[in-house]
This record gives structure tokens, C-alpha cells and sequence, in this order.
């Protein structure tokens, strides 16, 4: 398995083979223009609206990136880089951290940026036994167990620093601000609420960011566009950057558009109900877990887009997932199910696999999921998802849908893999004895293997998230986990409308 | 029942019947004729929709052609026979194959049978596909039937498959439509017609694998039987099924078995054919039978009681003239009406009781001249005993003249005495003669004839057990129950004194005399036995006939006398014997004696004067 | 310990040096004993491992984003720590195998070392800070055009100039970051930051994009000065024994055409970069600079990422250019000359 960082860059050499260099000089960034991102779904920019393991959260994050500043931001290449705290020193425990906020920066609202605001903001992010205080023009943060990875904690989505105005929309210190109608209403937090419908969010360039001004005049961002759309928006120049799913960024790919590509990401993983008899019974879930061919689903079904999963954290966040093999064994899968009751998995009685996590991919692995535990003699049902949209997953089942086995998403979102698997095991409702946070790698790595040999939940496959943009588009630097960091990115100048065209490119002369 | 009854009953019942057997005749046929048709119009129909399924399945083969011609699909067979092709880039082609061709399945297949892409179950790329590589040359095979493995379950399909060969490596592209609610319909069926599917995924029968274009079918538990024989052994069956108690709501199926690649029974499909204008297109006729018949009947009716009216007056007329002549009317005449044969009947009968009264006269004189012979034989033989004795001792005295006057007083007071005693034999013959000549009207009163019986037996009891002669036992059986009747006691004395000496007279040896009384349904029965030599045949025959006898001595009337008396209170007389064991008299007389029925042209009704007059009619005159 | 980083306008020259040297010359050899101090951790670790076989075979796959260069020495300072340890190591042999993978985290580069086969045997998990380490090292120069990296870090640079200065006409680098502007010079170990002028608060705020901000073209006024330009503004930079920046307000600033001499022509050539996306890995080539067609072209020289800025000197004879470095994240400063011939 190549690495992920080599993964990474083959998305970008992809779009390297795509573009068709001119041959020019080196053409400085360009200022102006709207850059049009189509979406998906809707998310809140509000952080404390978010939930771990979401796409939602995720969405939400890449929103808030325009509005808001963390105090630190972790780059490529795994430095942590100030941004709203310019230096920070700590004790030789980790008790006790001290960032130096910096000056001179203003909220979009006008007041400036202090220590105080950034406590503020961060209060109700932080769990309670972390102690915030302010200490002149720095922020300290206190706790009774060892910080050491606390930067990377803070580097993280969801600790933006941002100020709640009256009325409930916040303000923040990001390059851009939030636009015109209807986008005043949806940075207000509550989100562009309709989900099904397409809604449409402006933000504006931030010419007084402390972080400079974007190249572009603004980031329009459409909502609830319907993959294929987006696909076909990218293809005719009606979108600047779009998500691409797995098929279609392959399609994308070899139709030569520009694609790029981030570490694997969502994580897609059955839990066993262990207050169901059949789903109790370690065998099954050994024999279940056995008959999976994880190298089919990725390499096959996902078309290589993916990545087998055998960890419950992917390689580039915990580093020792190349460890664990989860191989398909399909004889042995057999001999523990004949060591099994017979009715476990019958005909008559089918393991129901319910498929909580929403989208045509997740019904495709639970497909495949009952085909190859069919191999193996284990008969499973698999149940729609009758959820609302927008409810990717619950910790625990909804009512009408008693299974055996659930099929769930995991989004992760943290730079740090001890948090991510505590999160991950509080959201999907897995109980492990030990918390995995401020554990080091050799820890953690005990702490998930026990995880995997109980079979409460079993990997499947880890997704990355693939993202198509226009040629037009330069100097997009996207961060691997998924940031997008839009204000570095600039546009061409417009080309003279196209007859063609339904509309002109966007850019504001 | 006359025969005017009769005749009508039997002429009414024949055309009865003949309507009836016509009517349901008609019925019969109109309704085979009807069924007939319909069946043919069914099977026409059924003919058409496998023209349409095999149709259907052309469609789907050239709909795999066209994708197997292709060029993105012959781009991908070359692609893929390259080495160390890729196959997972094509995971979502079928998808788009099957939508732009209207197929709701489709799969590329590698020539290792590996599922390249699948638009019906996506999850199963990669899978292999064993039974592809196992046919034959795919290249000019038709659609077949296939059950298609889906995520929710199974699926029917009518199966296309071709290939698109790229040197030895092959790419198998294999497209259907789904056999199902659309599928059906999608079929081009006349109005009133459905079709329906059942799929046959399981054993057994699933009413819920029955579907017709709109989705489940009502009552389909009701298709169960049909279903299961066609799972024991597929082939057409045709089947009516009831849906209500009114047979109007009938409907005939065609089952058809749909098979697939290996002969299994996959699916049935039934074609229904309401039979509810049929059934009342013959309820229709069914009702104008019902009313012609009826109508045809009371016609029949009618027309019946004229003619047998007609028919029967002639031959009423005919028995009335019978009757007549029965009752002695020897003149009765008929007038002989209609024609033909009954015509020829009357004047028969005219010309008949002509013959008879001709004949009877006739026979009266032969009998009476017989009577007389008969007579005048007995009477000369009976004369003659006591004549020739006189004769002789006439001629003794004669003789004696010239005897001595002692002898010849003598001789004359021998002759005198033989002569008193001669002439007084002579008497008593003609006495009996005469009191056969004079028998008594019965003066009827009331009697029990135990009293009867017993009185007469008393008479003879010292006879039997007189010394010296043979010992008689007399033995009653007599029924206490009896009822009284209404007799003239002395008559039925004297009978019973005839029949008892009778009975004496046949046991010379001894022997046993048994009495027995006992009623009668209207009447009541005197049985007279003897333990004798018993009679003959010949003998029972002619017993009752005057001046009979078996015996060397006696006038042979006194049996005669018995059947006179006998008669004459209405009752009959009867004897049973076999030769050896004795004889039987049996005698049944009514409660009261009947009237006398009135003989036409004869003499005035008599109390004394029984039917059987003509025959003791001769005894007098014989006696004379 | 502390961390600094730069503070953007109040922070004096002095503690931008202290922070240079801290961070770019004295962390060479921290960074390289960092290396080998966890190969030798890690020699312990494995060399503490229960059940231990007498020998056993090394397998070595770097997974992480180190080079190939790095994981050498790591590999190496493994070997060496080992072999004075408790079990030698035998390559190749059929015997069990030490399996020592790099990998790494968003923050942290994992040596992970397992014994196979022995299932049970935990594996030794080592985890060190990704910041101790050095980013990728090793570049090879090519012929043609050919370049000469003169200076790597991690912070964003904006441009660079050669100058020469002064009566003897020293050569100084001058290099543009976002917030001040230092002045290097060649020394035997290598370039050294020899002082530093923080930026003014009107070109500083806000922060100047890559690419946007740079040296403006020489002015004709002799003597030459070098000018940097941005935030639409342009400076003029006093060079001498301070380094100084003179404000005027001039406006505008033109980025000027990378224009350097081969000493086999007597064209000059202009020098073109791919002008490719961020992302993606730059190239440099030099066209003579005639009008119309069938001017010449040098074969394309492959830079280790974007070229951020290409300022030629004002003399002409070479030509600075900033990268950044795709692998590691560094700004690069090459110096790119022409050669003729092989």
C-alpha cells in the first residue's frame, strides 16, 4: 500500500497530466472573480452546532474556514503554523499552555480581536475539565492531565475562534465575510436549513483580513446540487469546484478534469447490536468478519477510490493501520459458522444489516457485505434506511429498525488519533475500557486492537473525498484531511461570454 | 286409471320428454358450440402473446446486440483483454447501458466469467458468473428465461446474452427485462383479458409471487392447486376458476409454463378470459329453452287431452258395449265411429258379439241336448236296477200260474214283496230327483256356523265308533273368534251332512275327519278333511258335476246339492286333494250373501236362484 | 522550552536573527542527531523485546514522508545501534524477520519495528515529533539550465535577488518573507543571514500573498537599487552596512522579466516557468529572447515544486528562483544559471 501522502499527490499529479501548461511566463495570482462551489448538503458554520463523525461537521468546517481563524492551523507538512496566537510556550507537564494572541486583528464586526474573545470562543468547544484564562494579550489554557498534543488539538475544525454578535451570528477574523442575502441569514449559524433544495450562500472577500485579502472577490456557495449535477456543472464551467463521489471523480479523471483527492476520510464500518442474540455470539461476528473482502470492495465495487480498512483510524492519522491485516478467510468463515446454531443467520432468520449511513455507496457495501457473508453460509438481510436526511447515523437505532447489524459512516475530522477513536467510539456507541486521548501510538495502538478483536464494530473501507476543479481555478492548496483553504486560491480572468455560455464566468472586472 | 288417462298421460309425458331431450340437446350443443369458439379465440390469443413474448425477447436481443456493438463496449473488450487490464474503471457502465436501452438488467461479464459491471446488483462486481462460460456459442442464441439475483431479492428475467470476442478473450454482455407487473403490461392483450405471472421462486405456492399488470391479484390462494400441478409437471393447463358462487364470474386460465435455460420451471403465466358474456349468452338460451319447452308443453298438453278424447271415445264406447254383453246384453251393439282401425274395431266387436250370441245359442242347445242325454242315460240307468228285478219277478208269476197254488202263493207272495220293495226303490229315486228339482231359496238369519258345524257332526257320531266298524276320529279346529254370518241354517245343515257322509264314505277303513273354521278377510271358511284314499285330478275336476260319482252306489248329487247351497249364499267351493292322503273341502262364505245380480233376458231375479243357475238348471229337468 | 515564531511587526531584528539561526542553522545538526537519537531508541526498544531470536533479517520500508535520504540514515543508525546491542542481524537470511517501517501522522513520524514471524510479539511502536525532523534532502543539478539551491526553510518566502554590493561588489541574497526582508551572505558552511529589516506596518498589513509580493524592476537610476513591491505599494531598500527600506508611497511596481545572459550566445534568454497550478511540480526553461518565430529553447529543468518568483540579476548572468518544495513544505532559493555545452 502506497502511502497516503503519495496518495495524495497522485490526486495531484492527476491534475497535473489534466492541465495543459501554456507556455508562458510564470502569470502572478490574479485578484478578483467569484469562485462557485456547489455542495451537496447544507451545513451550520456555528462549531458548537457540529457533531464528531458527521459530513455535516465536515461541511460545516469547510465553511467556517472562510469566516473564521483558528489560533494555530497544521500544514502539509505536519508543522503547526501560527495564525490568531502568534507564539505560545507551555510547562514541561503539558498543564498548562499560554498563546499570545495577535494584535491588530479585528473581528469582521469591528471590535478586535483579545484574549477574551478567544476564550470566549472557545468555551463551549473545549471539553469542561480544560481551564481557560486570560493573561494580558495571551489566552491560557489549563488542565489536571498532560496536554502534549494540544496545538494539533486546537489545529482542528471545530476550534475556531469566532464572536457571537446579537442576534446570533458570529463574526469572525477570516478572509472573507458573509455576503449578501441569502447568505446574511446563513452565516448566522443556523445554517442554511433545507436541505433537499438547492440554497445558495455569497461570501465576500475580507479586503481587512489580518491574513490579507483573498485573490477572489467572492465564494458562492451552492447547496443540496445533486452529485451528477455538480459533475455535469464542472464539465460545462458552471461550477469552480464541486464534490465528486467516487465514480465520478474516476469519470472526472479520465475525462481529463482536474481532480484532487484527500486522505482517506469516511470511514465506512458495521456495528454489531450485542443485545441481539445471534449478533452477541463472538463466532458469528468472527465468521461474519472473515467472509468480508475488503480488497473487492475497495479495488472493485469503489473502483479503487478507496482503501481496504482493517483499523478503525486510517493510516495517515494513526500511522500503524499497514499493521493490522483483516484478510478474507473464507474457509474458516465457513467452519465457524457450521460451529454455529443453525437457525443464526438462516434463511429463515437473516441477519438484518440496516444501513444507517445515507447514500447509493453505503446500500452498495451492505450489498456486497451480504454477498460475501452469503459465501460463507450467513444469510443477511439488508434493510433500507428509513431515516430522515440529514440524520447520517444515530448511536442507537431508531425503534423500527432492530438489527443485527448496522452500516455506519464515520467522518473524521481531528488531527489526532487518540481523540478521533475516543470520539469515534462515543458516536457510534462502541464501549472500550481505555480512553485513547493523550495516549501515544503504541498505546493506542493496543487500545484499537482490542477494539477490533471484540467485533463491535467492523471496518469496511475508508473513502477519501474527491473534488473536481475548473481550469480556471490556481493555486487551490486543500489540505489532506479535507481543509479547503479557499483564500489562497485565485481565478483567470474572464473570457468574453460564450454564446454559448448561460452565464458569464463571474468575475467582477 | 282409464285409459283416456292414460293415453293422455303417456302422449303428454312423450312429448314432455321429446321437448325436454330437444331443448337440452340444443342447449348442449349451443353451449359446446359457444365454448368452442371461445376456446378458440382463447388460444388464438394465447398464441398471440407468446408471438408478443417471443417478440419481447427479440427485443431484448437486439438491444444486447446494440450495446455489444457498441463502440464504448467493443473500447472496453479491447481494453480488457489487454494484460493487466483494469476492470474496476468499468463498474458503473451497465448502468448507463441498460438506461440508454431500456433494459432493467444488465452485466458485462469477462471472459473468466468475472462480473465486470452490473447495473441490477452493482454490489456484485468482481463475482463470477460460472454458468456464462459453461454454454455454448452465445452468438445466435435467443432470450431466455433467467432468475436474476437481486439485493432485495429475486427477479425474473428474459435473458439476452452476446459477446464481443477480442482474439480468444471474450467480453459477455448479457441484458434482460425484468419479467414482471410493466412486463405485462407492456403486452398487447384484448379487452376483458388479463395476464398474469407467477413467479416460481419457491416451492409450493406464494400468493404473493402472483402479479398481474396492477400489482396483486385478489383471491390468488385460488390459483394454488393449478400452480402446484404445473410444479409437478409443467405444460399447458387450461383451468376454469370459480371467484364467486355465480358462474358468471368464472374465468378460464391458460396456464403457460415459462422454462428456463435448463428446463426448470420458472415462472407460469396465466391468461385469463372472463367467461361471463359466455355464461350469459347461455343463460339466455337456457331461459328460451326453458319457455319453448314449457310452451311446447302446455301446447302439448292441450293437443294431448283433444286427441286422446278423440281417441279413446270409440274404444269408451267399445267397453260400454263389453260391458254390456257381459252383463248378457247378447244385443248390444256399438256405433262405430272415426276411421280406420278403431272403426274396424267396433264393427269387430259388432260382428264379434253377433258370433258369440249366435254361438251361445248354439252351445245352450248342445248343452241342454247333453243335459238331456245325460239325464236320460242316469235316469235309465237308475230305472233300469230297480225295472229289471220287476221284469223277472213278473215273469216268475207268470211262470208261477201253473205251479201249485201253495207254491204259486208262495212264489206270488216272494214276487209281491221284491215288487213293494222295488217300487219303493223306485220311489226314493225319483224322490231324490225331485228334491234336487225342488232345492229351497236360503231363508238368511243370523248363525254361528261353529254351531253349525258341530250340530252336523253329532248326527253321525254313533258311526264312529259303531262295533264293528272302522273307528273315525273327528277332530274340530274350530276359530271361537268367528263371526256370526248370515245363512239359511238348514241349507248349510244339509251341505255340511253331504260333506261329512262324503268324507265317511271315503275312509271305508277309519281314519280321522277334520273339521276347521276360521275367518276370512269378508268372510269366513269351513275346511272339511278326510284321511282317505284322496282323489285325482280327473276327479277334482268333474266332482261337482250332478250325478257324479266315484262311488258304485249313490246319485252323485250330493256334492251338487253342496255347491248349490254353497252358491247360493255367495261363496265358493273348493277341494284339494292328493291320491293317498285324503281331500279337502274348502269353503268360503261371505258375512252377508250378495244380491243376486240381475241376468238380463233370464228370469226374474229369485232368492233361492244362484249364478250358477244354468248349470243346476239340468239337475230338475235331468231328474224329470 | 519555547517556540518562536515570528511576530510580525514588533518584533526587533534581533530576535528575528536569534530566531533564524535557532531555527535554520543550528537545528542542521540538531535535526540529523534527532534522526539517529530514534534509530538508536528504537535499536534499544527491539533490542528489549521478550523472546528475542538470536538473528534475524531487517526489512526496511520507509511509508512516511521522510526521504529516502533520511530514512538511509536512519537505517543506518539503526544497524549500527543494534549491532552493539544484544542480536546481530543478518541480511537476507531465511531466519525471522525484523520488519522496520516508517510511517508517520499529521504530527508525528512513527518507526515502527515487528518481528515476524511472532504473531503474538507486540510490535515496538516509536513516535517522534514530525518538526525534529529535517525535510527532504538531496537535489541533483542539471546541465543546460542549470541551478544551484542556495537556502531552504520552512517559512513562506516571497522572492530573492542576488546583489552585488558594495566596492568589491560582495554578492548578498537578499530574500523577501512576509514580514521583513533579510540580507544573506556566502560563507565557507554555506549562507549565513547576516541582518534583517522588518517590513513596514502599511506593506505589511494585510499579509502579502505567494507570488504577489516580490523585487519590482531596477530603476535606471544609477546606482542600481533594488525595490521590492507590495501590497500594491513599492520600497526601495537601502543596502550598506543596515539594511533599511525607504517608503516614498510610490505605487504600482512592476514584476519584471527574468532576463539572463548564456555565456554562448550573444542573446540574452528570458527564462519561463511552467506557470502550473500550485500543486503541481514547476519547471524552469530559458527562450532566447528574439522576436518571432523560432527562437531557441533549453531543454526544461525540473524544479521540486512551484516556482513562487524568478528575479533575475540585475547583471544578468543568473537568475534566483523560489520554490516550494512539494515534498517537504520548504521554500527553496535556487540560483539558475546557463550552461553551455556538457
Amino acid at each position: 500500500m502506497k502511502s497516503i501522502a503519495s496518495h495524495w499527490l497522485a490526486g495531484i499529479s492527476l491534475a497535473a497530466l489534466a492541465l495543459a501548461a501554456p507556455l508562458d511566463a510564470a502569470r502572478p495570482p490574479r485578484y478578483g472573480g467569484t469562485l462557485r462551489v456547489e455542495m451537496s448538503r447544507s451545513a451550520s458554520v456555528d462549531p458548537r452546532s457540529w457533531r464528531a463523525g458527521t459530513e455535516e461537521a465536515a461541511a460545516g468546517a469547510r465553511l467556517a474556514a472562510l469566516l473564521f481563524d483558528r489560533l494555530v492551523e497544521l500544514d502539509d507538512y505536519g508543522r503547526i503554523q501560527p495564525r490568531l496566537a502568534v507564539a505560545w510556550t507551555h510547562d514541561p507537564a503539558f498543564l498548562r499552555w499560554r498563546f499570545t494572541i495577535r494584535a491588530g486583528v479585528k473581528f469582521s464586526a469591528g471590535t478586535p480581536l483579545t484574549a477574551t474573545e478567544a476564550a470566549l470562543a472557545l468555551r463551549p468547544l473545549l471539553a469542561a475539565s480544560r481551564q481557560l484564562s486570560v493573561e494580558g494579550d495571551a489566552l491560557v489554557i489549563q488542565s489536571a492531565v498532560p496536554m502534549p498534543d494540544l496545538l494539533l488539538e486546537l489545529a482542528a475544525p471545530p476550534y475556531f475562534i469566532c464572536r457571537a454578535l446579537p442576534g446570533g451570528a458570529l463574526a469572525g477574523t477570516g478572509p472573507f465575510l458573509p455576503g449578501a442575502p441569502p447568505a446574511a441569514a446563513g452565516a448566522s449559524g443556523a445554517a442554511a436549513n433545507s436541505s433537499d433544495a438547492t440554497s445558495r450562500m455569497i461570501f465576500r472577500a475580507n479586503p481587512d483580513a489580518w491574513s490579507g485579502r483573498p485573490y477572489v472577490d467572492a465564494v458562492e456557495v451552492t447547496f443540496g446540487v445533486p452529485a451528477q449535477r455538480q459533475f455535469y456543472d464542472l464539465q460545462t464551467g458552471l461550477a469552480d469546484i464541486v464534490e465528486l463521489t467516487p465514480d465520478l471523480a474516476l469519470r472526472a479523471a479520465q475525462g481529463g478534469l482536474r481532480t484532487w483527492t484527500s486522505a482517506p476520510l469516511t470511514l465506512y464500518a458495521l456495528l454489531f447490536d450485542e443485545s441481539l442474540p445471534a449478533a452477541a455470539d463472538p463466532r458469528l461476528r468472527e465468521a461474519f468478519s472473515l467472509s468480508l473482502d475488503r480488497a473487492s470492495m475497495a479495488g472493485v465495487l469503489l473502483q479503487k477510490q478507496a482503501e481496504p480498512a482493517s483499523t478503525l483510524l486510517p493510516q495517515w492519522l494513526s500511522g500503524y493501520a499497514f499493521l493490522v491485516a483483516l484478510e478474507t478467510n473464507m474457509d474458516r468463515a465457513r467452519q465457524l459458522r457450521a460451529a454455529l446454531p443453525a437457525n443464526f443467520a438462516s434463511s429463515a432468520e437473516p441477519l438484518r444489516l440496516f444501513v444507517s449511513a445515507s447514500g447509493d455507496l453505503a446500500r452498495l457495501l451492505a450489498d456486497r457485505v451480504a454477498l460475501d457473508a452469503r459465501q460463507a453460509g450467513l444469510q443477511v438481510k439488508v434493510l433500507n434506511r428509513a431515516g430522515v436526511p440529514g440524520a447520517t447515523f444515530s448511536a442507537t437505532p431508531a425503534p423500527d429498525s432492530t438489527a443485527e447489524l448496522r452500516m455506519v459512516t464515520w467522518r473524521y475530522s481531528s488531527l489526532l488519533a487518540g481523540a478521533e477513536l475516543d470520539s469515534l467510539a462515543a458516536g457510534l456507541g462502541i464501549s472500550h475500557a481505555d480512553a485513547a486521548a493523550g495516549a501515544n501510538s503504541a498505546q493506542l495502538f493496543g487500545i484499537e486492537r482490542r477494539m477490533l478483536g471484540e467485533r463491535a464494530a467492523v471496518p469496511l473501507v475508508v473513502l477519501p473525498e474527491s473534488t473536481g476543479l475548473a481550469a480556471r481555478v490556481h493555486d487551490w492548496r486543500p489540505a489532506r484531511w479535507g481543509e479547503w483553504r479557499l483564500a489562497e486560491a485565485w481565478l483567470d480572468a474572464p473570457e468574453p461570454p460564450s454564446p454559448l455560455s448561460g452565464k458569464p464566468a463571474g468575475a467582477q472586472p | 286409471m282409464n285409459f283416456r288417462t292414460k293415453l293422455f298421460l303417456i302422449f303428454f309425458l312423450t312429448v314432455g320428454a321429446a321437448v325436454t331431450v330437444m331443448g337440452w340437446g340444443v342447449e348442449r350443443y349451443t353451449r359446446s358450440a359457444f365454448e368452442e369458439a371461445e376456446a378458440e379465440r382463447t388460444s388464438a390469443l394465447v398464441a398471440q402473446f407468446q408471438k408478443e413474448f417471443s417478440q419481447q425477447g427479440e427485443e431484448v436481443v437486439n438491444r444486447v446486440e446494440n450495446i455489444a456493438g457498441a463502440d464504448a463496449t467493443v473500447t472496453m473488450a479491447l481494453k480488457l483483454a489487454q494484460p493487466s487490464a483494469d476492470a474496476t474503471i468499468y463498474v458503473h457502465d451497465a448502468i448507463g447501458a441498460a438506461q440508454d436501452h431500456g433494459l432493467d438488467f444488465m452485466e458485462f461479464v469477462q471472459y473468466d466469467g468475472a462480473i465486470v459491471s452490473s447495473a441490477q446488483y452493482q454490489a456484485r462486481a468482481g463475482y463470477k458468473n460460472e454458468w456464462l462460460s459453461l454454454a455454448q456459442d452465445w452468438r445466435s442464441s435467443d432470450a431466455f428465461l433467467k432468475k436474476e439475483e437481486l439485493p432485495d431479492g429475486v427477479a425474473l428475467a428474459l435473458t439476452a446474452v452476446r459477446t464481443v470476442a477480442v482474439g480468444d478473450k471474450k467480453l459477455y454482455v448479457i441484458g434482460g427485462r425484468r419479467l414482471d407487473e410493466s412486463f405485462l403490461a407492456s403486452l398487447v392483450m384484448p379487452a376483458g383479458m388479463r395476464a398474469m405471472l407467477y413467479r416460481n421462486l419457491e416451492r409450493g405456492f406464494i400468493p404473493s409471487a402472483l402479479s398481474g399488470p396492477s400489482g396483486n391479484i385478489e383471491q390468488a390462494e385460488k390459483f394454488g392447486p393449478l400452480i402446484e400441478d404445473m410444479q409437478k409437471n409443467p405444460r399447458q393447463i387450461v383451468e376454469t376458476l370459480e371467484w364467486s358462487r355465480d358462474a358468471a364470474d368464472a374465468e378460464i386460465f391458460h396456464a403457460i409454463p415459462l422454462l428456463g435455460r435448463n428446463k426448470e420451471l420458472l415462472a407460469v403465466l396465466l391468461v385469463g378470459s372472463p367467461r361471463r358474456d359466455l355464461v350469459l349468452l347461455l343463460r339466455k338460451i337456457q331461459q328460451i329453452a326453458v319457455l319453448s319447452g314449457a310452451g311446447a308443453l302446455l301446447i302439448a298438453l292441450l293437443v294431448t287431452w283433444w286427441v286422446s278424447a278423440r281417441i279413446t271415445r270409440p274404444v269408451a264406447k267399445l267397453a260400454e258395449g263389453a260391458r254390456a254383453v257381459a252383463a248378457g246384453d247378447w244385443e248390444a251393439r256399438i256405433q262405430p265411429g272415426g276411421g280406420g282401425e278403431i272403426r274396424q274395431l267396433g264393427e269387430a266387436f259388432n260382428d264379434m258379439t253377433r258370433t258369440l250370441a249366435a254361438q251361445r245359442e248354439r252351445l245352450v242347445q248342445a248343452e241342454r241336448v247333453a243335459a238331456w242325454r245325460e239325464l236320460a242315460r242316469r235316469l235309465a240307468h237308475e230305472l233300469r236296477n230297480p225295472l229289471f228285478p220287476l221284469q223277472i219277478t213278473v215273469e216268475n208269476m207268470q211262470r208261477a200260474r201253473s205251479l201249485s197254488p201253495a207254491q204259486f202263493d208262495e212264489i206270488f207272495q216272494e214276487s209281491t214283496q221284491t215288487l213293494h220293495a222295488e217300487l219303493a226303490n223306485l220311489n226314493t229315486i225319483v224322490g231324490r230327483f225331485s228334491d234336487f228339482s225342488k232345492m229351497p231359496a236360503p231363508q238368511l238369519q243370523r248363525i254361528n256356523l261353529n254351531d253349525a258345524v258341530r250340530s252336523a257332526v253329532r248326527l253321525f257320531e254313533p258311526q264312529f265308533s259303531a262295533v264293528g266298524k272302522p273307528v273315525i276320529t273327528p277332530e274340530f279346529y274350530l276359530d271361537d273368534a268367528l263371526p256370526e254370518i248370515d245363512a239359511d241354517p238348514d241349507l248349510l245343515h244339509r251341505a255340511l251332512q253331504n260333506l261329512v257322509l262324503n268324507a265317511l264314505d271315503a275312509m271305508p277303513a277309519g281314519g280321522a275327519l277334520k273339521l276347521r273354521t276360521s275367518s276370512l278377510d269378508k268372510g269366513v271358511c269351513i275346511e272339511v278333511s278326510d284321511t282317505g284314499q284322496g282323489l285325482t285330478p280327473e276327479e277334482c275336476l268333474r266332482l261337482f258335476t250332478p250325478y257324479y260319482t266315484s262311488k258304485q252306489h249313490g246319485t252323485g248329487l250330493g256334492l251338487a246339492i253342496v255347491q248349490s247351497v254353497v252358491s247360493d249364499h255367495g261363496g265358493t267351493i273348493s277341494v284339494s286333494s292328493e291320491p293317498g292322503s285324503g281331500s279337502t273341502f274348502h269353503i268360503e262364505l261371505p258375512l252377508r250373501p250378495p244380491n243376486y245380480p240381475v241376468i238380463p233376458g233370464g228370469d226374474a231375479p229369485e232368492p233361492g236362484s244362484s249364478p250358477s243357475g244354468p248349470d243346476s238348471g239340468p239337475g230338475p229337468e235331468k231328474k224329470s | 522550552m519555547k517556540r518562536n515564531f515570528h511576530r510580525p511587526v514588533h518584533a526587533t531584528a534581533a530576535l528575528v536573527l536569534a530566531l533564524l539561526a535557532a531555527l535554520f542553522v543550528f537545528p542542521r545538526t540538531a535535526r540529523a542527531d534527532a534522526l539517529e537519537d530514534a534509530a538508536r531508541t528504537l535499536a534499544g526498544k527491539v533490542a528489549a523485546l521478550p523472546r528475542l531470536p538470536a538473528s534475524a533479517a531487517l526489512a526496511w520500508e520507509n511509508r512516511s514522508s521522510l526521504s529516502e535520504y533520511q530514512s538511509a540514515i536512519l537505517r543506518r543508525a539503526f544497524i549500527s545501534a543494534l549491532a552493539g546491542g544484544l542480536f546481530l542481524l543478518v541480511e537476507n537470511a531465511a531466519v525471522p524477520v525484523l520488519r522496520v517501517t516508517l510511517s508517520d501522522t499529521p504530527a508525528h513520524i512513527l518507526l515502527i519495528a515487528v518481528l515476524q514471524p511472532a504473531e503474538e510479539q507486540d510490535p515496538v511502536l516509536l513516535e517522534i515529533d514530525r518538526a525534529a525532523f529535517p525535510a527532504g534532502q538531496g537535489v541533483s543539478l542539471a546541465a543546460r539550465i542549470e541551478r544551484q539551491l542556495l537556502w531552504r526553510q520552512p517559512e513562506p518566502l516571497l522572492d530573492g535577488i542576488e546583489w552585488a554590493e558594495g566596492a568589491n561588489q560582495e554578492s548578498s541574497l537578499l530574500l523577501l518573507t512576509r514580514d521583513s526582508l533579510l540580507r544573506a551572505r556566502s560563507a565557507q558552511d554555506g549562507w549565513r543571514v547576516m541582518d534583517s529589516a522588518p517590513l513596514p506596518d502599511s506593506l505589511l498589513l494585510p499579509w502579502a500573498r505567494e507570488g504577489e509580493a516580490g523585487f519590482a524592476a531596477v530603476s535606471p537610476a544609477l546606482p542600481p537599487q533594488p525595490k521590492i513591491r507590495m501590497n500594491r505599494k513599492v520600497c526601495a531598500v537601502t543596502l550598506g552596512e543596515k539594511l533599511g527600506l525607504s517608503c516614498d508611497g510610490e505605487a504600482g511596481g512592476a514584476k519584471p522579466d527574468a532576463v539572463i545572459a548564456a555565456p554562448c550566445s550573444r542573446e540574452n534568454y528570458r527564462l519561463l516557468t511552467g506557470g502550473g497550478d500550485r500543486n503541481e511540480k514547476d519547471w524552469i526553461q530559458a527562450q532566447e529572447s528574439v522576436d518571432g518565430e523560432g527562437a531557441r529553447l533549453t531543454p526544461r529543468m525540473e524544479m521540486p515544486g512551484p516556482v513562487l518568483a524568478l528575479t533575475a540579476r540585475p547583471e544578468g548572468n543568473s537568475a534566483i528562483a523560489i520554490v516550494r518544495d512539494l515534498l517537504t513544505g520548504d521554500y527553496e532559493v535556487h540560483r539558475i544559471t546557463l550552461a553551455c555545452g556538457n
